[in-house]
């Protein structure tokens, strides 16, 4: 097998399950999902070689991976509207984000975040990232990132607690 | 009840007590178990590598492919751990850098751009949009940051004071006068003394901020907002140390929610680009706005929730330092 089949296959071994677990909850669609997933590894196969190895390769593929859900969700901003947004994301139909939806724990309460606060929470609970790396995924200051996370930690208290 | 927790309505989380983050992984590892890149999708994905592949070797130049490297890799059977060590001696050895990290979004985009025989290097993006040109980065002679380098021969510190950094690198770099340090500062260098360095100050200018607070577990500060100061602001200075990479430039690129504001030049000279946050449409919300200028070919980004006017005022206060 070449070399760069080799590559893919160990990054989507490696990686696959938990990039689209994260796309899943960020775009609370599976479809989107996928495509966002697609995306991430064309992306990634596309620009290893300048890949500095200056961050770990899961933070590294996570950046790309919520850049690909970010440009998903600003292309759908244009074309349906602000509103409407998170409506038009619930999918119908057999769809494991779906199922998750109906099914109460941890990650329905963060399908009720808003993008950002999911987007962080992913960041800091799921991909396990420090601050630093999740500061310079999200594009913010450390600060920045350290006051969403609490905000984000709060409201997602309050939803799991039945408050919200 | 189980581990100090409450069963209730499958709801994990009661009576306010905080889950360990790796409790709450593990929880959302079991929830989110059946939700699995099949084989189906990883075919597709293959087919649609592959056919960027074929477009690249076609020559069409879309990403910064070494012709010679690539093949050379293919008929390399030793497996892939083997090519993720080429692919690091190579970036080590070569010395290239196409993306600042730090606190930009970035994504590589690929090789230069040539535009009518002109050659735009250290270009910044927003999205689909190249912004004006700024001054162009070029070598700086600034003594080695000391440190003991990791394994990539990189460095890593932390440090509280920015002068104390600014003073290590020969006092190469703006500083601003609007305020003197505070307690608050938090400094990272980040450089292989080769080829780049970054410095990242978190808390740089703190304004009319107020009541800052440790959060422990991610070890930075939350504040209340001023009248005119919503946070904190933050620096980062990127510089080049080597011909080489002056030559391949210092791409960035923000993507997702930003959009470009507006160009000036600085009552110092410094064409700045203004670049704002789109993440929230209230009006009466200040937004995160970032500036970005180079200055004697060292590029300085500030970054903060204050008013355009507010930004464009610590701009003008940054001043050399030696």
């Amino acid at each position: 097998m070449p070399a760069e089949e080799n590559l893919l296959d160990r990054l989507m071994n490696e990686y696959g399950d938990d990039i689209l677990r994260v796309c899943c909850l960020y775009l609370k669609d599976y479809h989107l999902a996928e495509d966002a997933v697609q995306e991430t590894f064309i992306r990634a196969m596309r620009s290893y070689g300048g890949f500095e190895h200056r961050s770990k390769e899961k933070t590294w593929l996570t950046r790309i991976a919520v850049n690909c859900c970010k440009n998903i969700l600003r292309n759908r901003w244009y074309r349906t509207g602000m509103d409407e947004l998170d409506e038009n994301l619930s999918v119908q139909g057999n769809d494991p984000v779906e199922q998750l939806i109906e099914q109460e724990g941890i990650s329905q309460g963060i399908l009720r975040l808003d993008p950002e606060e999911r987007e962080i929470i992913l960041l800091y609970y799921y991909q396990e990232l420090r601050m630093k790396e999740i500061a310079s995924i999200i594009g913010t200051s450390e600060n920045a990132a350290g006051q969403r996370l609490s905000r984000a930690r709060k409201k997602l208290r309050r939803i799991l607690e039945g408050e919200v | 009840m189980e581990n100090g927790r409450t069963m209730e309505n499958g709801r994990i989380m009661e009576n306010s007590r905080t889950m360990e983050r790796s409790e709450v992984k593990a929880e959302l590892g079991r929830e989110l178990d059946r939700i699995r890149l099949s084989e189906a999708m990883k075919d597709k994905i293959r087919m649609a590598a592959g056919a960027e592949s074929c477009g690249k070797n076609c020559g069409n130049n879309y990403g910064r492919n070494d012709r010679a490297e690539s093949e050379r890799m293919r008929s390399d059977q030793a497996g892939t751990k083997r090519i993720n060590m080429l692919k690091k001696k190579k970036a080590m050895y070569q010395r290239i850098l196409r993306t600042a990290a730090a606190f930009a979004a970035v994504v590589v985009l690929g090789g230069t751009t040539v535009y009518a025989g002109y050659r735009f290097l250290n270009k910044i993006n927003v999205n689909d949009q190249t912004l004006p040109e700024l001054d162009q980065m070029k070598v700086v002679d600034v003594p080695a940051f000391p440190g003991e380098p990791d394994e990539c021969g990189l460095i890593d510190a932390d440090y509280s004071s920015y002068d104390r950094v600014n003073s290590l690198l020969g006092n190469r770099f703006l500083d601003s006068d609007l305020e003197g340090e505070n307690p608050y500062m938090q400094v990272n260098v980040y450089t292989d003394n080769k080829d780049f360095g970054i410095i990242s100050v978190e808390n740089y200018l703190v304004g009319d901020t107020d009541d800052y607070q440790l959060v422990e577990d991610v070890g930075r500060y939350n504040c209340d907002p001023g009248a005119v100061y919503s946070s904190s602001v933050s620096l980062k200075v990127s510089y080049m140390l080597s011909t080489e990479q002056e030559e391949n430039g210092w791409d960035s690129d923000y993507l997702g929610y930003y959009e470009y504001l507006d160009s000036y030049v600085s009552s110092a000279g410094y064409r700045v680009n203004l670049i704002g946050s789109t993440t929230n449409t209230d009006p009466h919300f200040v937004t995160e706005k970032t500036a970005v200028f180079v200055a004697d070919g060292v590029r300085y980004e500030l970054q903060g929730r204050v008013s355009m006017e507010t930004l464009k005022e610590i701009v003008d206060s940054m001043k050399s330092s030696s």
